[in-house]
């Protein structure tokens, strides 16, 4: 089997396994790696962590589907975990939810989420978010149910409803966009425990989402009372931004108070075990495999 | 979809494989039951960067323009990896970009890097050429996947070398050999060897017919009859009679 078609079909059956799927969000190839070499057993490539990573710019709809691929894609072929992927509202109408479609799982992404806000856009637990009429994302739905070449590519609906007209309208909703197609389902920013069960309890049988932001709309919950609230994914969307940004914050002002990064070299993995993390050796051995020397076995008459 | 694209070739009467390198030749050419489409380097280096020379294409810019094109695959699509984009390291991690980009067949030229549009194009050494073509073949995921050489240094190595580097290309495991800038004597001469691989050849319009092929490799034909058209439409505007028949 193809790592592609692997990886989509280990997503889903993680997913569908009854435990929950641990995910964080990974600004970049690297991370991804990172998360890979700590036993992440899946990641995600999401619009904050991108906007971030590639504009220095918040979640408000100016990284676009080009940026989001891309980074998607430069994730998946760094990693041999199931990538799952935040398409925002698909970029557009149904011809751009198509297109969506088609790239992410060519590029081989396990899935996408498609949300209701209004383009463009804002990340989930931002103040002033706007929600299309019910019907946009039905529709979009179903046009990326129909798009879609393999069935294990799966397709997240996402609301943003409960912060603009409350949790009842969320789950409302959210059911029409089950009924629509939807194989997953993601209520953004719950704002407390009770509601957080509230939503299992209004999807028991459908594949649920909990999104753990710091400073968030959600209470920060453990995987495992998540788990036992009945979600089927957790992702954590921007620790790994947040740490970047701090770390790398404190060694520029140690470099410019000290004129050196010496005083903050514990904190830094080291020369030789980065180039041992990112594969050196593996690829100095290949270098060496094609070397013109070696290539005489073939020079026989 | 390619699992023998080699071999359904050799099963039809010397089929010519159309060349494009831009979304509206792809999408003209997915339409009409070819056996497969070759994206070619120096036509899409002239539709992205508006210059005729391919060893400016580089990997990133050529694999954007295939991963959009294989949306619109309609038939096994060919890669022009030209001559690895750099060492045989960059060929074997540019021929896993390419098939990851969609490629059902990927061509490896024995230029050195980088490939140039040139008659005489300068060669690389056996050695190293069978260091690229390996390593290609080892950075594919697909065993489905042709690797497809193209030798370029006929006029260089003649048609002695080039038999010398089809032997070396089968013990290695080539799937078919391209000749390019020959003429009719050598590419005689060559079939008349009884090569040990199926060998294509480029094509133009006036190419003459030749039984010992297996395909034609067309060199854009399409492109130039589009720049002909371009150039022509361009004169009527010049002459504003496109501005005075639209009034």
């Amino acid at each position: 089997m193809l790592k592609n078609d692997r990886m989509r079909h280990q997503f889903k059956t993680d997913v569908m396994s009854g435990h929950i799927v641990r995910m964080m969000v990974a600004p970049d190839a690297l991370a991804a790696k990172i998360a890979q070499s700590c036993g992440a057993k899946a990641v995600f490539s999401a619009g904050y962590a991108t906007s971030a990573s590639a504009l220095a710019m918040p979640d408000r709809g100016i990284s676009d589907f080009g940026f989001a691929l891309e980074r998607c894609r430069e994730i998946i072929n760094a990693v041999d975990i199931p990538v799952f992927a935040d398409a925002d509202t698909g970029y557009g109408d149904l011809d751009n939810v198509k297109r969506t479609v088609e790239c992410y799982e060519a590029i081989g992404a396990a899935g996408i989420f498609i949300e209701d806000q209004v383009w463009p856009k804002r990340c989930g637990h931002m103040d002033g978010k706007k929600v299309e009429p019910t019907e946009v994302l039905e529709a979009k739905i179903k046009a990326a149910k129909a798009a879609r070449k393999h069935d294990d590519f799966l397709i997240m609906s996402r609301t943003d409803a409960r912060a603009v007209y409350g949790l009842d309208d969320a789950i409302e909703r959210s059911r029409r966009y089950k009924a629509a197609g939807a194989d997953l389902i993601f209520i953004e920013a719950p704002q407390s425990s009770e509601e957080l069960e509230k939503i299992h309890e209004a999807f028991p049988d459908t594949p649920m989402m909990a999104n753990m932001i710091e400073d968030g709309k959600t209470p920060l919950t453990k995987t495992e009372d998540l788990e036992r609230l009945g979600f089927n994914i957790v992702v954590h969307p921007n620790a790994m931004t947040y740490t970047q940004t701090y770390a790398e914050e404190q060694l520029v002002k140690t470099l410019q108070r000290d004129g050196t990064t010496k005083a903050y070299k514990d904190h830094m993995i080291t020369f030789p075990k980065f180039n041992e993390f990112v594969g050196l050796d593996k690829v100095n051995a290949r270098d060496a495999m094609y070397a013109p020397e070696k290539m005489a076995q073939f020079m026989t008459d | 979809m390619t699992a023998s694209l080699i071999h359904t070739l050799t099963s039809m009467d010397q089929p010519i494989i159309p060349a494009a390198g831009d979304g509206q030749t792809m999408t003209l050419l997915s339409q009409s039951s070819f056996p497969a489409i070759f994206l070619d380097g120096t036509l899409t280096t002239q539709t992205l960067l508006a210059e005729n020379n391919q060893g400016l294409l580089t990997l990133s810019e050529y694999a954007k323009f295939c991963r959009d094109m294989q949306l619109k695959k309609t038939s096994p699509l060919i890669y022009d990896l030209q001559s690895g984009f750099g060492s045989p390291l960059n060929t074997y991690y540019a021929a896993q970009e390419l098939e990851r980009s969609g490629a059902d067949t990927i061509i490896l030229n024995d230029q050195t890097y980088p490939s140039h549009s040139l008659n005489r194009p300068t060669t690389t050494t056996p050695a190293d050429l069978l260091g690229k073509a390996k390593a290609a073949q080892d950075g594919l995921e697909n065993d489905a996947t042709e690797l497809w050489i193209k030798l370029e240094g006929i006029w260089d190595y003649g048609t002695k070398g080039i038999l010398q580097r089809i032997h070396y290309l089968a013990n290695i495991g080539a799937n078919a050999i391209i000749i390019d800038h020959y003429t009719d004597d050598q590419l005689n001469t060559i079939i008349a060897a009884t090569p040990e691989l199926p060998i294509i050849a480029t094509w133009t319009p006036n190419t003459p017919h030749n039984s010992g092929i297996t395909a034609w490799l067309d060199t854009g034909c399409l492109a130039r009859q589009a720049q002909q058209a371009r150039q022509q439409a361009l004169t009527e505007l010049k002459k504003g009679s496109i501005a005075y028949a639209e009034k």
